[in-house]
C-alpha cells in the first residue's frame, strides 16, 4: 500500500507546510498568500539598489478576545487539585518537586474531505487530553537539563469528559502526576551524573525561569456548524476537478477545530483560552508525461467559521489551481541554476521562516550540538539595513488575512508578546520560552507545543517589515536589470511553494531548503515561462546577505511547523524580495508513469470503450 | 449449504467418537435472490478494463480482484463511571489486487518485490459509480505497475536460486461464484454503548488499590462487494462486538500487575445487559486485589495446568497460528514466518484424544460465541469447515488460492484483512478431547503428577496478561504480548485442595511439538477470541490484528513446564492520593 507521510519532526529538521492530509495515499504541502528601496547589505555594501518608493500594505489587525466572567469548572477543579498534588509532591523529603502545571487540550473537530465530486470521509471527534509538567530539582538545575539535547515528546492522557466526573479526573491526575514524578526523578539522578562528566557549556544559564503567575479568563467556544451544507460545498467544488485529463486526483477538505485549553499551575497560573480554526483547502494531483509528480494546492485560514469566503471566491481559488495544474503539465523541466531570483511574497516568508526563525529558536542557542548561527551575531548587522523583522504572537491578521500564529498566552503560561529579532538589519534577540539561555533570562511568550509534547520556543507570526518598499512593478524590472548585469540568459520569479525545512544541527549542513510549484523564467524581454521540476536550497548568512530590495505587497503563508515541541501553527508575512542570487537543483523524479489506460469519462468522452 | 455443514459436523463426530450435544450452531444464511447492486457495474467494467493493462516486454495481468467495504463503527472508553472517549464513524475502502503473468508463476508470494502490488484506497462515502471507477482506475494502474515489479523481482531471485523439480503453482483454480447476502446491521447507539460501559466503569470508583481500569466498547458492521476477473460477484455483510474491561495494579513490592475481561461476538443483540457487565467487572476487580496479595512465583519445572482463558489462548500460540498451508513468502531467511505445522501433515501433533475442527460458517461453539465466521473468504471462496486434527493426527490445513505442496486448493481459509494478502488462516478453531475430565479430577490429575515428580503442589495458569485488543483507545494496559505473556492469574494447588494465589508467573519454552506430551484434557470449552495479524512474518506488535479469530478449547494439563518469576526491579508504588 502506497501511504504518504509528511510528518517531519526530528529535532534538527524543521518544517513549515500547510500539512493539508489528503486521504492516505495522498497528501500535499500547500503555501499561501502573495516588494523596495535603495538598500544596502551590510555585508556587501555594493548591494545598493536605487528604486522608487512605494505605500507600504500592511496593515496588523488584533482580534478583541472575549473574557470569560469567571473560570470554567473544569479550571476551578484543575486549579484544585494542582495545589493539592503540588503540596503532597513538593513536601517530599528525597526529591520535592518545584514546579507542577496541568493543562488540558478539548478539542472539538469537524473534518469533511470530497474529492473529485463525491465525499471521502466525514468525521466529527472530540479529544480532552491531559498534558502534565512536571520538574524537579530547582530554577537552576533540573530534570529537563538534557532537553538541551534530548527527545521532547511525553505523551498525554485522555481525561473524562464530564466536569462533574470528579473521580475519574481525580484519578488521572493522580496517576499521571505519579508517572511523571518518577520519571523526573530518574531524569535528575541521570542530569547530575551528566554534570560531573560533561565539559562544563559556555552557556551557564538556568534551566527555567521564575515568570509571574498569570491570570487570564477567555470565554470557551462551541463547535457550531452547518455540517451537511458543508458538505454539499466541498463536494461541489471537488466536482470542479473533473474532466481535467492531467489531474488524476483532486481534493477539497473543510475542517473546523475549536480548542478550550486549561492551564494552571501550582505557583498560580490560571489560564482558559478557547480558539477556533477553521480551514479550507484545495488539491489536485497527477502525473506528467515524463515521471514527473505533479501536485499544486491551496488553503484559506480564517479564525471563524464566519470568516471563510463565499462559494465564488473558493470556486475561483479551486480554478485557478486546476489553471496552474494544466500549465506545470505543459512546462518544461527547469535545470540547475544560480542567479538573480524575484521571490513572491509567500515564498519570502516561507524562506525566512526555515532560513532564520528557526535558528533564532532560544533553545538553539544552548544545545552543545546546535549550529547556533546567531548565538555570536547579537549586536551585529546581518542583512540589509532597511529590514526589521519579529514574531508577534498577538497580531491576529495581516491586511484582513487571519493569522494561524494568533495566540494570547503560550503553552507555559506565559502572555504572548512581539519579540523583535532584526531592527534596521542588526540581530537583536531570540525566541523565548521558559528556558534561559545566556543573555537572556526570560521568556517573551513564545513557549509552544503540540499536546503531548514539551514546550521550547517557536514561530508564531514571524515577520518581514521593511522601512523601505517599492512597487511590484518597479521590483520585477530591477530583476531584469539584475539579469542583465550579471549576464544570465533569464531570472528566476519563485511563486507557489508548498513549504519547506531546515537543519539546525551541527555535524549537518547549515542549510535550508524551500519546495517551490510555481517557478517562472523571467527572460530580459520580460516574458516568463513557467517550469517545473526544482528546489531551491541554500545556506542562511549567505541568502540573508543577497536581499536587495523588497517590494510592497506583503503575503501570508499560513502552516502548520513541525519540529521537537510538534506541530504547532504557524504564519510567516513578508512582501516580495529581490534576490542577487539563488541556487536551485533538481527535484527527485518520481519515477512513476501517467496511467496506462484512459480514465474513464475521457474514454466515454473519445467514443473508446470505458 | 446448512446441510453440507451437517455432514462435515458428522465426520468430526465420527473422528472424536462421543458429541454429547449439538454444540455448534450456524450463522444465519440468507438466501436472497442474485441482484446486482450500483457498485457491481462500475466494478466490473473497470476490472474488465484493468485486464488489458500492459507495458511493452511485461507480463499482463492474469488475475484482478477488488473488493469494495463499507465499514460503520462505534467506540466508547470509559472510566470511573465518566467518558474518557467516544467515537462513530463511516468509511468506504477499496482494495485493489492485480497479478501479473500466469497461474505458475506470478508475482504473489514475494516480499523482496513492490508494496504497491496490494493497493487499499480510501473511497468515496457517496454513491457516486463514476467517482469509484476512477478510484479502480487508478489503484489498478498502481497495483498493475508494483505487480509488475514485484514480478521481475522475484525471477531475478528465482534465477538466482536452485530450482525445484516439483514446483507448485502460485494460483489455484476457483469456481466462481455469485452470492448476495443480507445486509449490514445498524450499528448500536453510541449513547446505549456509552451507558453501559461507564456503569461497568463505575464499579471501580472507591477501590483505590487499582491504579486504573478502562472499560472499552467497539461494535462495527462492514457491508463487502468483491468482484474478481473470473466473474466472481461475493456481496455480504459482517459486524463484530468487542467489548473490554481492563485494570493495572501494583504489589507492595511494585510489581505490575494487570487483568482483563474480553467478549466478542458477531451478533449485536448479544451486547450484554448492563449487570452482566458489571458482574464481569466486579469479577475483575476481585481477580486483581487477589492477585495483588498473592506470593511471588518461585522456580518450579513440573506439571501445569491452563485452564479456562489460558488454555484457549495457549492454543492460540501452539496451534492456531501455525495452522497455515500457505508457504512462506520468498525470501524469508531469517524472519520468523508463521505456519510451523505446514510440514508435518500426517504426523501426530496432539494426543490421540484430540480432534480440531476449523469452521469458518459457524458464528457459535459450544455455546459460546466464535467472531471468526464467514461465508466467503478474501478470495471469495466459500467457507468450508476443516478437520485439521484427527484422533490426533494432523490430517489438513487450512489453505488459500496460493498451493503448497500438502495442500493444492483453496479450502476458504484465505484470510486477508484489509492489507495484507490472502493467506491460509485460522477462523474458528474448535479444540476437543474425547473422555475430557471434570474440572475436579483435572485437578487431582496435576497434583498426581506433582505427587510423582516429588513437589508439594502443582501450578494452575488461569489467565495470561494481555494487551488490549482494541485499537484507537487512549490507555495501553499490560505489556505488548511476547509469546508468553506473564500471568494474570495463577495458584499454586496443594494437596487437600489448598489453591494458593501467585503473582508474576511466565512460562518458559512452550513449542507446539510439546502439544503432544499433553496427559490431560478437560470436558469444559472455553473461548479466546482476537484479531490476528495480516502479517505473514511476525513482527512485534502483531497482538492486534484485522482477522477476527476464535479459539475454543479445553483445560489441559502439561507433564513438565519451566516456570520463572518476574525478576526485581519493580516501578517504584504511587504516593498515595491525596
Amino acid at each position: 500500500m502506497a501511504v504518504d507521510d509528511p510528518s517531519n519532526c526530528r529535532p534538527n529538521r524543521c518544517r513549515i507546510a500547510t500539512a493539508t492530509r489528503f486521504g492516505s495515499w495522498f497528501s500535499c504541502f500547500i503555501a499561501l498568500g502573495c516588494s523596495a528601496a535603495p538598500v544596502t547589505s551590510p555585508q556587501n555594501p555594493q548591494a545598493t539598489l536605487a528604486l522608487p518608493e512605494a505605500a507600504k500594505t500592511l496593515s496588523l489587525g488584533r482580534r478583541q478576545v472575549a473574557v470569560a466572567a469567571s473560570p470554567t469548572p473544569l479550571l476551578e477543579r484543575l486549579a484544585s487539585e494542582v495545589q493539592q498534588f503540588g503540596t503532597v509532591f513538593s513536601s517530599r523529603e528525597d526529591t520535592p518537586v518545584y514546579h507542577l502545571a496541568y493543562e488540558v487540550n478539548d478539542t472539538s473537530k469537524v473534518d469533511i474531505l470530497a474529492s473529485y465530486g463525491a465525499i471521502l470521509s466525514h468525521t466529527h471527534t472530540r479529544r480532552r487530553l491531559l498534558d502534565v509538567d512536571l520538574r524537579v530539582g530547582s530554577y537552576e538545575l533540573d530534570n529537563t537539563h538534557p532537553l538541551i539535547d534530548s527527545a521532547y515528546y511525553q505523551g498525554n492522557a485522555a481525561i473524562a469528559w464530564d466536569d462533574d466526573a470528579h473521580e475519574s479526573l481525580h484519578n488521572t491526575l493522580w496517576w499521571e502526576t505519579n508517572q511523571a514524578y518518577k520519571k523526573a526523578c530518574k531524569e535528575l539522578i541521570e542530569v547530575r551524573a551528566q554534570r560531573q562528566i560533561d565539559v562544563a557549556s559556555d552557556d551557564q544559564s538556568s534551566d527555567y525561569s521564575e515568570e509571574a503567575p498569570l491570570v487570564h479568563l477567555e470565554a470557551p467556544v462551541a463547535l457550531t456548524v452547518d455540517r451537511a451544507d458543508w458538505e454539499q460545498r466541498v463536494r461541489s467544488l471537488s466536482a470542479l476537478f473533473r474532466g481535467h485529463e492531467h489531474i488524476h486526483q483532486g481534493f477539497v477538505r473543510f475542517e473546523l477545530t475549536t480548542t478550550n485549553r486549561s492551564y494552571v499551575s501550582m505557583g498560580g497560573h490560571r489560564v482558559q483560552t478557547g480558539t477556533t480554526h477553521a480551514r479550507v483547502s484545495f488539491g489536485a494531483s497527477g502525473i506528467s508525461d515524463d515521471g514527473d509528480e505533479l501536485t499544486r494546492s491551496d488553503e484559506i485560514d480564517a479564525h471563524d467559521v464566519s470568516g471563510l469566503p463565499n462559494d465564488e471566491h473558493l470556486r475561483f481559488r479551486v480554478q485557478h489551481i486546476i489553471e496552474d495544474m494544466e500549465g506545470l503539465a505543459k512546462a518544461p523541466k527547469a535545470e540547475p541554476y544560480v542567479g538573480p531570483a524575484l521571490v513572491d511574497g509567500k515564498a519570502a516568508a516561507v524562506l525566512f521562516h526555515e532560513v532564520f526563525g528557526h535558528r533564532v529558536e532560544g533553545h538553539r542557542q544552548k544545545g552543545q550540538i546546535e549550529g547556533q548561527t546567531f548565538i555570536d551575531q547579537v549586536g551585529q548587522p546581518i542583512m540589509n539595513s532597511v529590514f526589521d523583522v519579529y514574531d508577534d504572537p498577538t497580531v491576529s491578521s495581516v491586511n484582513g488575512i487571519d493569522l494561524n500564529g494568533f495566540y494570547r498566552v503560550d503553552s507555559e503560561g506565559v502572555r504572548a508578546r512581539r519579540a523583535q529579532l532584526i531592527e534596521k538589519g542588526v540581530f537583536v534577540g531570540f525566541l523565548m520560552s521558559r528556558m534561559p539561555i545566556r543573555g537572556m533570562a526570560h521568556s517573551n511568550g513564545h513557549g509552544r507545543r503540540e499536546p503531548g509534547y514539551r514546550a521550547i520556543a517557536r514561530q508564531a507570526n514571524l515577520i518581514v517589515d521593511p522601512s523601505r518598499v517599492t512597487s511590484r512593478e518597479a521590483l520585477e524590472r530591477a530583476l531584469i536589470d539584475e539579469v542583465k548585469r550579471q549576464r544570465k540568459p533569464f531570472g528566476l520569479r519563485i511563486g507557489e511553494v508548498t513549504g519547506g525545512y531546515t537543519t539546525t544541527q551541527r555535524g549537518d549542513p547549515q542549510a535550508f531548503v524551500v519546495e517551490p510549484v510555481m517557478v517562472y523564467r523571467v527572460y530580459p524581454d520580460g516574458r516568463q515561462e513557467l517550469v517545473r521540476g526544482i528546489t531551491l536550497e541554500g545556506t542562511p548568512l549567505s541568502l540573508l546577505s543577497h536581499v536587495l530590495a523588497a517590494g510592497n505587497d506583503f503575503a501570508v503563508f499560513n502552516g502548520f511547523c513541525g519540529a521537537e515541541s510538534g506541530e504547532v501553527p504557524a504564519s510567516a508575512i513578508s512582501p516580495s524580495l529581490l534576490l542577487r542570487q539563488i541556487e536551485v537543483s533538481r527535484q527527485p523524479v518520481s519515477g512513476q508513469r501517467p496511467p496506462l489506460l484512459p480514465a474513464p469519462q475521457i474514454a466515454r468522452s473519445s467514443g473508446r470503450k470505458p | 449449504m446448512k446441510q453440507r455443514f451437517i455432514k462435515a459436523l458428522r465426520i468430526a463426530a465420527a473422528g472424536i467418537g462421543t458429541v454429547a450435544i449439538p454444540i455448534i450452531s450456524h450463522a444465519q444464511i440468507p438466501s436472497h435472490p442474485i441482484s446486482v447492486s450500483p457498485w457491481v457495474s462500475p466494478m466490473q467494467d473497470e476490472i474488465e478494463r484493468a485486464m488489458s493493462l500492459e507495458l511493452p516486454g511485461m507480463p499482463r495481468p492474469h488475475y484482478i480482484i477488488a473488493t469494495l467495504i463499507e465499514q460503520q463503527e462505534a467506540l466508547v472508553e470509559a472510566s470511573l463511571g465518566a467518558v474518557l472517549q467516544q467515537h462513530q464513524d463511516r468509511s468506504r475502502v477499496l482494495k485493489v489486487e492485480v497479478r501479473v503473468g500466469d497461474r505458475s508463476f506470478d508475482n504473489s508470494n514475494f516480499l523482496g518485490g513492490s508494496p504497491q502490488a496490494i493497493v487499499v484506497w480510501p473511497a468515496p462515502l457517496d454513491d457516486d459509480p463514476l467517482c469509484l471507477r476512477r478510484l479502480l482506475w487508478l489503484a489498478a494502474d498502481r497495483s498493475y505497475i508494483g505487480a509488475t515489479e514485484s514480478y521481475e523481482a522475484k525471477r531475478a531471485h528465482r534465477e538466482a536460486m536452485t530450482i525445484e523439480q516439483d514446483r507448485i503453482d502460485d494460483f489455484s483454480a476457483s469456481a466462481a461464484v455469485r452470492f448476495r447476502g443480507s445486509s449490514a446491521p445498524v450499528v448500536p447507539p453510541l449513547d446505549r454503548l456509552s451507558a453501559l460501559a461507564t456503569a461497568a466503569s463505575s464499579v471501580f470508583s472507591n477501590h483505590p488499590k487499582v491504579y486504573q481500569s478502562r472499560v472499552r466498547m467497539a461494535v462495527r458492521s462492514q457491508a463487502r462487494t468483491l468482484l474478481d476477473s473470473e466473474n466472481r460477484v461475493i456481496e455480504d455483510s459482517a459486524s463484530l462486538v468487542e467489548i473490554e474491561i481492563v485494570a493495572q495494579t501494583q504489589a507492595r513490592d511494585g510489581m505490575e500487575l494487570s487483568d482483563r475481561h474480553a467478549f466478542a461476538s458477531i451478533h449485536f443483540d448479544e451486547i450484554p445487559t448492563e449487570e452482566t457487565m458489571v458482574r464481569w467487572a466486579r469479577e475483575l476487580m476481585v481477580r486483581l486485589e487477589t492477585m495483588r496479595e498473592a506470593a511471588i512465583v518461585q522456580p518450579y519445572s513440573g506439571p501445569v495446568l491452563f485452564e479456562g482463558r489460558a488454555s484457549s489462548r495457549l492454543f492460540r500460540t501452539l496451534l492456531a497460528e501455525e495452522l497455515s498451508a500457505t508457504p512462506s513468502p520468498e525470501p524469508t531467511e531469517g524472519q520468523d514466518t508463521l505456519g510451523a505445522l505446514a510440514t508435518r501433515k500426517g504426523f501426530r501433533i496432539l494426543p490421540v484424544t484430540f480432534d480440531v475442527v476449523d469452521d469458518p460458517t459457524v458464528d457459535r461453539i459450544a455455546g459460546l460465541p466464535a467472531i471468526g465466521h464467514y461465508l466467503f473468504d478474501d478470495q471469495g471462496v466459500r467457507a468450508q469447515p476443516v478437520h485439521v486434527v484427527k484422533e490426533g493426527i494432523l490430517d489438513m490445513l487450512l489453505s488459500s488460492r496460493t498451493p503448497s505442496k500438502t495442500v493444492a486448493i483453496s479450502n476458504g481459509h484465505g484470510r486477508a484483512g484489509w492489507l495484507g494478502d490472502a493467506r491460509g488462516r485460522a477462523a474458528n478453531v474448535w479444540i476437543r478431547a474425547r473422555d475430557g475430565l471434570s474440572r475436579a479430577s483435572l485437578r487431582n490429575a496435576l497434583l498426581e503428577a506433582a505427587r510423582k515428580e516429588g513437589l508439594d503442589y502443582g501450578i494452575i495458569v488461569a489467565g495470561f496478561e494481555e494487551s488490549s485488543g482494541i485499537e484507537g483507545t487512549s490507555f495501553s494496559l499490560g505489556r505488548r504480548d511476547s509469546q508468553w505473556p506473564p500471568s494474570a492469574e495463577a495458584y499454586r494447588l496443594y494437596r487437600g485442595g489448598k489453591l494458593e494465589p501467585i503473582r508474576g508467573l511466565t512460562i518458559q519454552g512452550l513449542r507446539p511439538r510439546d502439544l503432544r506430551r499433553i496427559v490431560a484434557a478437560g470436558a469444559d470449552a472455553n473461548v479466546y477470541s482476537y484479531r490476528a495479524s495480516a502479517n505473514a512474518v511476525r513482527a512485534f506488535n502483531d497482538s492486534v490484528g484485522e482477522i477476527p479469530t476464535t479459539i475454543i478449547a479445553p483445560s489441559v494439563l502439561f507433564p513438565d513446564v519451566d516456570v520463572v518469576g518476574m525478576a526485581p526491579p519493580y516501578p517504584l508504588v504511587p504516593a498515595a492520593a491525596p
